[in-house]
């Protein structure tokens, strides 16, 4: 009965355990969402094929379509490219610090050793006494036996190509010592780096010599000794006796040429050099100034040596922000074997480049380039300093003059963003080359009458140099009965000029000037060229830069005063524009069309209210009226979401033309019962009227349309 | 049946270990849920599937910081516990446990965008970085041992684990930003999406298999008892139905492009097309994932004849879990009626109080301990937690 009671009591515990199951799904909230919906955009290709245009009466607009025919601007005129620039270097100066070691042998030392004899005895003896010394080392001299020099913390070998090896000895004994003889060399080895003899060594006195080093090798254990010494004594002279007295050398290793060392390196500079970059490409084009628009500056570094070294690119005339670049790295060290091989690139975009070459920094700082002059300004050139350097890591390494560095800098990829300077005299030839020409296709019959089209060649250019523009053919061909025109004309036969665009410093920074030459019955057979109805043309254009300029600036004009400028956006381009008036039966061009218009249902019920925005971006100069309306499925008015709502023009500038588009925000306030229409219709009426003033209107016109909803959502 | 489980939670204490050598019945109920800044009528409205309105949603707004966290915690158990003569000085347990747990982090604009829309957010970035998201259900059987021998207790426990159910999502770098009328909106999120077997989420589902441990190690000495308490530490394995999304997606959406704009039909089912491709691929694979296991230290001391105080300190093994101390005084009005008084700090909210009673009559030791009521005493209150638990002597 027990074990069933039990039994009940964990059956209940798991029904509990089972049975909490929260509600965390039927939560539901209210949340504002804000959600674009759809997008679009019309131009006037669009219009033009409607059926609805109506052309009649004198009231007029007229389409304007250009057809690019040709163009060219910076980056086709300058093609940069690539300059490179290649350093090898091997480590001319490789700098080590001054060594200085300093040993000492006490009294009591050497008066201990076994061939001091009764002299040595009495020395120690009588420390701290009054007492004549006998003479010492007669009939056999004195010797130290060697003493270890431990420089090994600071270098193991030094492989010299020169140095100087300053050796002092300092006589602490209270009495003369004489014939001192004194041998320095590596430990282990047999060859001696130092052997002198010393005559006389007064008491209280030193003696010091300087030795050449030249093609010695020095390891950094060494042993000095001291081979014979002698001393007179000081004869019925008593003198205190103090074992502490003692006999010192000095050694300095200084001025140190190594072929090879290996040892803890200084922080020093083994590349450190100033070099031109002139830029490559650029033909009979003199450019004092340039701003880059795009490229990378790679550096391909080789080193052998065992140590990291960093580098730093710095161009005083490469500017961005105001200030000059700086690009630094570290090339990693080699492992002995091979050569470390390292490629860093740096993105060269926005700088600004003095392009006059090392005069202007040299005004500044003096001579850079150490032919000890300040070189003139010159053009299409900039400079670089390349620095490598150790650092003191504390670390032994080994370093060789034959170790090298090489290193390649390269400007990759370079575009422009603008250039000033001179832009040399070139003629540039486009063609022969066919290009679609499509509008005529969307002009139907009966629509247009093909009598009032008028058509203009028209350059338009950019670009701070003037241009000789030259047709030298232009062909119209139907590629359906396969016909072709050639154009003719007398306007065209000599070329015709356009002048240099002009600075402003404002944005743009230039302002373009237009030239058009007119064709029609009067001048040309361009009523024939257009009624052939062409949907390709065939031209040949040649384009003369600089006719205005007879002889080519100096380097000091360019700089002082530079005649052109060019801007990557700044293109010269000659178009076809075919002007193509429109004859409305009214004041207003109206559009209206009717489309398929259906909503998922499936959401609706957790849509409460909200607002719609069509936003529009009319890049026309036409201000418009827009409304849109609902429909069910018989074409019933069910809702106007927008009605009569005024769509802004946009601007045109002082040539006519429109740069930039007018937004048009129109809103749309939804309710619960309006939802009902929006998810019912199945029809949405477009219509838009065009209020029209006579202008211009280029077929690359667009409105750009945009609808958004912001709708109270309920979340479940 | 909601009855029953709030009487069972109602019926709840905290207790340290065994003290007599009957065999006994124990029930345990942990129950957690809170957060430093979610209120307590909102987390009820959620957990009630009500409609949350904006006194509600403004009210919680009003608490956010900058990292908000939200948790909840609940563990029921069962547990036998034979008399000490089955086998030598050793008690032997044998217990079922249920355990729902989740943990979250998100940021204050995380909660605004998914709770007020992201209107608010025009021509603004909404920072979503740092959201985590991790449930985890399941269902253990234990066997342990147990032993008291009067100054030190040793408790150990292995539970073979069954999972039901896991989720975790974790975001980093991810922000929302919605143009100037709605114009755009753009995506950007980086991170992991593990779901268990999408296919079968009810309690009953067997998707997973591990193990865990319990472990209790407590002292006497002449004046005070230590202890140190490991619960529910331990791994599973969810099958390779499990779905693993990378995520590492940027979108931008501007509108469904219309072509033709007096011919929309088509271009709209060509978008559907490319929305749905947007969605991270998933990956079928099985994940093997460590159970949000809990670590206390306690210390405890007879302040006077009739009144005890307890220290503790624990910390649940998940980043929306803060270091939690405890400190409980208990007054013994006789020796089968003793109250007590909670104040604590940490753990998924912050400071936190409660009251407490122990009952022990005839075979039957029974505590109640609601350890933060602030979520019950107002509405302001961000949280409600509950410890309890039934012995029954047999």
């Amino acid at each position: 009965m027990k074990h069933l009671n039990l039994l009940l009591i964990f059956f209940v515990s798991i029904l509990i355990l089972f049975s909490c199951r929260p509600k965390f799904d039927e939560a539901s909230w209210e949340v504002n969402a804000l959600t674009p919906i759809a997008q679009s955009s019309l131009s006037i290709q669009d219009l033009l094929a409607d059926s609805m245009i109506n052309i009649a009466g004198d009231s007029s607009i007229s389409l304007v379509f250009q057809n690019e025919i040709a163009s060219y601007g910076l980056d086709s005129m300058i093609q940069f490219r690539d300059t490179t620039l290649s350093y090898s270097a091997s480590i001319q100066n490789l700098e080590l610090s001054d060594q200085v070691f300093t040993y000492g042998i006490s009294l009591g030392e050497l008066a201990s050793a076994p061939d001091a004899g009764i002299a040595g005895s009495i020395i120690i003896l009588n420390n701290g006494n009054l007492v004549p010394i006998v003479p010492i080392g007669d009939p056999t001299p004195l010797s130290t036996g060697e003493i270890d020099i431990d420089a090994s913390s600071l270098f193991q070998t030094l492989d010299l190509d020169s140095g100087i090896l300053d050796f002092e000895v300092e006589n602490g004994f209270p009495f003369d010592l004489t014939d001192v003889i004194v041998l320095m060399k590596n430990h282990g080895g047999s060859e001696v780096i130092l052997q002198d003899t010393f005559p006389l060594i007064p008491s209280g006195g030193s003696v010091s010599g300087s030795y050449e080093l030249h093609g010695q090798t020095i390891s950094g254990n060494l042993i000095v000794q001291v081979l014979e010494m002698s001393s007179p004594g000081t004869g019925l002279t008593p003198v205190l006796i103090d074992t502490s007295d003692a006999l010192v050398s000095n050694l300095v290793i200084r001025d140190l040429v190594p072929l090879s060392a290996t040892a803890i390196f200084p922080e020093q500079n083994l590349v450190d050099k100033w070099d031109r970059m002139p830029m490559k490409g650029l033909g009979d084009i003199r450019l004092s100034e340039m701003k880059i628009k795009s490229g990378l500056l790679e550096i391909e570094a080789i080193s052998t040596i065992n140590d990291s070294m960093f580098f730093e690119i710095y161009m005083p005339g490469a500017l961005k922000d105001g200030e000059p670049l700086r690009m630094l790295s570290t090339i990693p060290p080699s492992d002995g074997v091979n050569a470390s091989i390292s490629v860093f690139q740096f993105p060269f975009n926005d700088y600004t480049l003095d392009l006059r070459g090392f005069g202007p920094q040299e005004a500044i700082m003096g001579d850079l380039n150490g032919n000890n002059a300040t070189d003139p300004d010159t053009v299409n050139t900039y400079i670089q300093k390349i620095t490598g350097r150790i650092d003191s890591t504390g670390q032994i390494v080994n370093l060789a003059l034959n170790d090298s560095l090489r290193f390649k800098v390269r400007a990759v990829n370079i575009v422009g963003e603008y250039g000033l300077g001179y832009l040399g005299k070139d003629t540039v030839h486009f063609g022969p080359e066919t290009i679609d020409f499509e509008f005529l296709n969307n002009v139907t019959s009966g629509s247009l009458d093909l009598n009032d089209v008028s058509v203009s060649l028209e350059v338009n250019n950019g670009i701070g140099a003037d241009a000789l523009v030259t047709i030298d053919e232009l062909t119209s061909t139907n590629s359906t009965n396969e016909n072709t025109v050639n154009l003719t004309s007398s306007e065209l036969d000599n070329g015709f000029l356009v002048n240099p665009a002009t600075l402003t410093g404002g944005t743009p920074p230039y302002n373009s000037t237009v030239s058009a030459v007119v064709l029609d019955e009067s001048n040309s057979n361009i009523e024939a060229f257009i009624e052939n109805l062409p949907d390709q043309l065939t031209y040949t254009i040649s384009i003369e830069q600089n006719t205005l300029i007879n002889s080519t600036p100096s380097i000091s004009e360019v700089i002082s005063n530079p005649p052109n400028f060019i801007y990557f956006d700044g293109n010269l381009s000659a178009n076809m524009n075919v002007e193509i008036p429109l004859h409305f039966a009214s004041n207003q061009l109206t559009l209206v069309d009717t489309t398929e218009f259906n909503l998922a249902q499936q959401n609706q019920d957790q849509i409460s209210s909200g607002t719609f925005n069509l936003i529009i971006d009319n890049g026309f100069p036409i201000e418009a009226v827009s409304s849109l309306t609902l429909l069910d499925e018989f074409g019933t008015p069910l809702l106007d979401l927008v009605s009569q709502e005024t769509i802004a023009a946009a601007e045109l500038d002082q040539n006519g033309l429109v740069n930039n588009s007018t937004q048009s925000i129109i809103k749309f306030t939804f309710n619960s019962d309006d939802l009902n229409a929006i998810f019912e219709a199945s029809q949405l009426s477009i219509q838009v009227e065009l209020n029209h003033p006579s202008v211009k209107i280029y077929d690359r016109y667009i409105i750009g349309i945009q609808l958004t909803a912001d709708f109270n959502y309920t979340f479940q | 049946m909601r009855i029953l489980f709030t009487a069972f939670i109602i019926i709840g204490f905290q207790s340290l270990a065994q003290n007599d050598s009957l065999a006994q019945l124990q029930f345990e109920s942990n129950i957690d849920l809170s957060s430093n800044v979610v209120r307590s009528d909102f987390i009820r409205a959620f957990y009630q599937g009500s409609f949350i309105d904006n006194e509600l949603k403004n009210n919680t707004r009003s608490n956010l910081r900058d990292i908000n966290r939200l948790g909840g915690d609940l563990r029921l158990s069962s547990t036998f516990y034979t008399n000490d003569t089955l086998f030598n000085d050793f008690r032997i347990s044998f217990g079922i446990s249920h355990r729902q747990f989740l943990a979250s982090t998100f940021s204050e604009d995380f909660f605004n965008l998914i709770f007020y829309g992201n209107s608010a957010f025009e021509n603004q970035e909404a920072n979503l970085n740092g959201l985590t998201f991790r449930t985890m259900t399941y269902q253990s059987i234990d066997f342990g041992i147990y032993k008291n021998n009067g100054d030190d207790i040793f408790a150990l426990s292995l539970g073979i684990l069954k999972g039901s159910q896991y989720s975790h999502l974790h975001t980093e770098d991810a922000t929302l930003f919605t143009g100037m009328n709605g114009t755009n909106i753009s995506f950007s999120a980086n991170g992991f999406l593990n779901l268990s077997d999408t296919s079968n989420t009810s309690v009953t589902a067997l998707n997973g298999t591990g193990l865990k441990i319990d472990f209790l190690y407590q002292k006497k000495t002449y004046d005070a008892i230590y202890g140190v308490k490991l619960t529910d530490v331990g791994a599973m394995s969810f099958n390779n139905q499990s779905l693993h999304y990378n995520i590492d997606t940027t979108y931008q959406f501007n509108g469904i492009e219309i072509d033709n704009l007096l011919s929309p039909s088509d271009s709209i089912l060509t978008v559907e097309t490319n929305v749905d491709s947007l969605a991270p691929q998933a990956e079928n694979k099985s994940l093997i994932v460590s159970t949000p296991g809990r670590l206390t230290f306690f210390f405890k001391s007879e302040i006077t004849k009739k009144s005890t105080l307890m220290v503790s300190v624990d910390k649940l093994f998940s980043n929306a879990y803060t270091m939690n101390l405890n400190v409980d005084y208990k007054y013994k009005v006789s020796e089968s009626f003793k109250p007590s008084v909670h104040l604590g700090y940490g753990g998924f909210t912050n400071e936190h109080f409660g009251l407490g009673i122990n009952i022990e009559k005839y075979k039957f030791d029974l505590s109640l301990q609601a350890r933060a009521v602030q979520g019950l005493i107002g509405k302001g209150g961000l949280n409600h937690t509950f410890f309890g638990q039934l012995k029954w002597n047999l």
